[in-house]
């Protein structure tokens, strides 16, 4: 059974300038020990997925249709306090450091065993001393656990956040932009980091970042998100290889290969569609070179074309 | 705070649409113009017999103590006999003129004051900052009452001078964090990178940004020197010479009649409470719209 | 550390500026000091002698630094219409005042912060949209107006409680228990302190719930909703816990403006406090009087301006370290 798996998920946000379709179909699959990555442009709804499946969805925004499921129990039906429990104990979240995630007047290691006691009945020492596991994996002195966020640099911050995300051992990890902040060193190191704690104990991610390097580093499978719609989704390997979707193929013209032959890089014409507006057809259609008659009509679907690869294009299908 | 480079009609546009979009907003338009309304009747009704009707020293020839409301004394009399609705009236007047007065003198000080803190940072800021500081904190009724001793004739002109010399602090500690973000900018940036002198900077550039708050903080500025100078006049330390609602106040209290004639110490108390309160609803309606956080979702 | 000291080289320099400031409008007013003791019929000697006891005969500078010198050893001169050194007169009437300040300065924050915490997170409701209303409408009320109406009200018309004054004199007599004291002294402060909070809250109230609302708008505040905790502890660790702080910083500049609010309140409710004890002397014009109370006003402003800086430095570790 996967881990997580979303089943064309729908979301959207009331604005006063209309209902945005933040979400706009998204289906997915996290299996144990996989660390999927979602990678699109900035608003293209990357964020909302994550915050869809903890359900921390900001008061004007309503999830109505699709499923969200965590080891095949649907969390959308779940009771408040019944979606509070499976919070960070079973599904934590990496935020940005930049985004000044951790509360500036707590100490950090208090902050860390505050996620550890809301949900285990722990000794004070006991949860101290995991607390002090946790920084020590992810490279951080356990002496600065009781120094405040404001005396931390970036990248111990976002170090912190991590080992935050790691107390509760929880079943998955959603990463939103986790290093997207920080300069290509501390990014580096991070990085190097995480892969390091995954490999250690096979852990199941869930990634989210605009930045396609670093999705290819990090993931093993990659989810390709385009306005609202989430249009195509496998192993990474065959996404680089050979990407089935137009808009996959030009995101990946659109990036410099440090290995092999110079290439001219190729941007993708126009511009992703106002979410408020709501065509029958796929939402690419416009910018589309390869589109159809029929694409700008008829929202194609989501079908798994080759084992473990799913793409939603009317073009794609033909071809095969 | 949502303050973008250019905006087209921006203070005006904001203003209406923060006003009139806000029931307590419209309350208090509502409130201000009745009381507008009465300091304009005011010079009418003292010309029907101003022997009769004269705020100060026009006396009913019939009366001789407080008496209670009649025809021709629609709120009573005071203790000499003087009509309390004209006093009510000529009160509406001189508490526009000192609340308005107040209200810019202040603001404009302390926006210039925030403006050049903010701007030029450093020793100017420094400096600018500490005197703030020290007139914030120094207790201001005190303060006022003993500045004013010092002066053998208390004139209106007097009272709104020292008042507006002493009430910008706030908004120069307001106006200088708002100009602190502002000078970071990239229009603001882009102007100095292309050579435009400090001050034109301040004026063109940052200024009428920092026009929306300015103008808060004068709704706030007024309601303080409409309340300070009631209070004043309540201790006795207004212009003597001048029937303003706080000394009307402190003719009925000193003159014992507060619990006796209720004709007379309900309408200065009521007309204070309800001016100072019509700016708040109008500069509380006008913050909600300068920040966005603050509305409903 | 550095904050502390910081603040604390301001507060001095305050109370320089003020006692300044006081100095020079003392000798601006109308009237010499002297002038309760020297008539017209007096010998030129005679007025010689009383300006020299007044130190009036030397240069401006040296009555300058007398006048420091004698207020820093406490010594603020005899009151004119009292004859009797100043500090004898004034001395219970701060307390008086304090009595009344302190716990109207404590409820209103109280109370304020409270109200503003709720109205923060039941937002958009009916209930916020009256605690505003009823703020505002308290926190614009002329101040002696209210208090003239809640003596009307409370005294007047039901004899809850005493029209004005501290005590009644018949219960202090000796023999008087010190539980019979203190409820009398009670029932005399119910009606002032009431009217007190009631026109000081609302602004804590108001930047309490405007503070909130951007905290709640926070990451962090994402963050501690996505470990799972309840809404409660949210609400009161997390957004109130930091929401909290520039409401201190507000509360502490008002501090200087709501005091003026004690120099009304004791004049309507006859209180024996500082405030009132200043305004009388300013009429009378015993100026040794006027001057050390507002000196003594201001020094209990500065004195609760560096209480809740000290408070801030403890609520915000960014300061502290």
């Amino acid at each position: 059974m996967a881990v997580l798996e979303l089943k064309s998920l729908e979301m959207s946000y009331k604005t006063q300038e209309g209902t945005v379709r933040a979400i706009d179909g998204a289906s997915l699959r996290v299996e144990k020990g996989d660390t999927v990555g979602i990678v699109g442009e900035s608003g293209c709804g990357k964020t909302s997925i994550g915050l869809s499946i903890l359900r921390l969805l900001p008061p004007n925004a309503t999830i109505h249709g699709g499923q969200i499921l965590f080891k095949g129990q649907n969390l959308l039906s779940l009771s408040g306090k019944d979606m509070r429990r499976i919070r960070w104990k079973n599904i934590s979240m990496i935020f940005q450091a930049a985004m000044n995630a951790l509360d500036p007047v707590y100490r950090v290691g208090d902050q860390l065993i505050e996620a550890l006691v809301e949900h285990q009945n722990l000794t004070k020492k006991q949860a101290s001393d995991k607390m002090e596991a946790v920084f020590q994996l992810v490279g951080l002195d356990p002496g600065r656990a009781r120094n405040y966020p404001h005396e931390y640099s970036g990248g111990m911050k976002q170090r912190a956040i991590i080992a935050m995300s790691l107390i509760c051992d929880p079943d998955i990890i959603i990463a939103d932009e986790a290093t997207t902040a920080l300069d290509v060193l501390v990014q580096d190191r991070i990085l190097a980091s995480i892969e390091k704690i995954k490999a250690e104990f096979s852990m199941t991610m869930l990634y989210i970042s605009h930045d396609i390097a670093v999705i290819s580093e990090v993931c093993n499978k990659i989810a390709v998100m385009y306005a609202g719609n989430i249009v195509e989704h496998g192993d990474t390997m065959s996404l680089f290889k050979a990407p089935l979707h137009p808009y996959t193929q030009g995101l990946m013209h659109s990036f410099p290969k440090i290995h092999g032959k110079l290439e001219r890089l190729e941007g993708i014409p126009g511009e992703p569609p106002r979410l408020t507006d709501s065509s029958p057809g796929c939402r690419f259609f416009p910018r589309c070179q390869q589109s159809l008659k029929k694409c700008n009509s008829i929202r194609p679907e989501f079908k798994e074309i080759e084992e473990n690869h799913w793409v939603a294009c009317h073009a794609t299908r033909r071809s095969l | 705070m949502r303050i973008g480079t250019k905006r087209k009609f921006g203070l005006a546009h904001l203003l209406f649409k923060g006003i009139s979009q806000e029931a307590l907003g419209k309350i208090g338009i509502a409130i201000i113009i009745l009381f507008g309304v009465m300091a304009l009747v005011s010079p009418f009704v003292i010309n029907i017999d101003p022997d009769v009707y004269d705020p100060l020293i026009g006396v009913d020839p019939l009366i001789f103590s407080s008496q209670g409301p009649t025809l021709t004394h629609p709120l009573g009399t005071d203790h000499l006999g003087r009509d309390v609705l004209s006093q009510l009236l000529k009160g509406s007047q001189i508490a526009f003129l000192v609340g308005i007065t107040v209200g810019l003198m202040a603001t404009l000080i302390g926006t210039a004051i925030g403006l050049i803190s903010g701007y030029f940072r450093g020793a100017t800021d420094s400096l600018l900052m500490r005197i703030t500081d020290i007139i914030l904190s120094i207790p201001s009724l005190p303060l006022l009452i003993m500045i004013l001793c010092v002066f053998e004739h208390r004139g209106i002109w007097v009272i709104v001078m020292v008042l507006g010399l002493t009430g910008w602090p706030i908004t120069a500690r307001v106006i200088r964090s708002q100009t602190l973000s502002l000078r970071e900018r990239p229009f603001v940036q882009s102007a100095r990178v292309s050579g435009a002198s400090d001050w034109r900077i301040i004026l063109i550039h940052i200024a009428p940004n920092v026009l929306p708050l300015t103008f808060l903080y004068m709704t706030i500025g007024v309601t303080y020197a409409i309340l300070t100078e009631a209070g004043l006049g309540f201790l006795g330390f207004s212009d003597p010479t001048i029937s303003s609602w706080g000394m009307m106040l402190q003719w009925c209290f000193s003159t014992g009649h507060t619990f006796k004639a209720l004709y007379w110490m309900i309408p200065p108390g009521l007309s204070i409470s309800l001016l100072a309160l019509s700016f708040y609803l109008v500069g509380y309606s006008l913050e909600r719209e300068i920040n966005p956080r603050l509305r409903e979702p | 550390m550095g904050y502390l000291v910081n603040r604390l080289i301001m507060t001095v320099i305050t109370l320089f500026v003020i006692l300044t400031v006081t100095f020079t409008m003392f000798r601006l007013m109308p009237g010499d000091p002297s002038v309760f003791f020297i008539s017209p019929q007096m010998s030129t000697e005679t007025i010689a002698r009383i300006k020299a006891q007044f130190g009036l005969d030397q240069p401006i500078h040296k009555q300058f630094t007398n006048y420091l010198g004698s207020i820093l050893h406490g010594n603020f001169g005899h009151s004119f219409f009292y004859k009797r050194p100043v500090l004898e007169v004034i001395g219970e009437r701060l307390l008086n005042t304090i009595v009344l300040f302190l716990p109207a300065a404590i409820i209103s924050y109280l109370v304020g912060v409270g109200l503003g915490r709720y109205m923060a997170w039941k937002r958009g409701g009916t209930s916020e949209r009256v605690l505003i209303f009823t703020g505002l409408s308290f926190w614009t009320f002329f101040v002696p107006w209210l208090g003239l109406l809640m003596i009307w009200v409370l005294s007047y018309k039901f004899g809850l409680f005493p029209v004005g004054g501290m005590i009644t004199p018949d219960k202090w007599l000796p023999g008087s228990t010190l539980l019979g004291r203190a409820l009398d002294l009670l029932h005399h402060l119910v009606s002032p302190l009431v009217c007190y909070v009631l026109t000081w809250f609302a602004g804590n109230m108001l930047i309490m719930r405007n503070s909130m609302l951007e905290t709640i708008g926070e990451d962090y505040i994402l963050t501690v909703r996505a470990k799972g905790l309840s809404e409660r502890k949210i609400r009161n660790k997390h957004a109130a816990r930091n929401a909290i702080l520039p409401v201190v910083t507000a509360f502490s500049m008002s501090i200087a403006y709501s005091i003026g609010g004690c120099v009304l309140l004791e004049t309507v409710f006859s209180w024996p406090g500082i405030g009132r004890t200043m305004v009388d002397s300013v009429l009378l014009r015993d100026y040794p009087l006027a001057q050390a109370s507002f000196i003594l006003i201001a020094t209990v402003v500065l004195v609760a301006n560096l209480i809740t800086d000290i408070l801030y430095a403890y609520l915000d570790p960014r300061i502290r370290y």
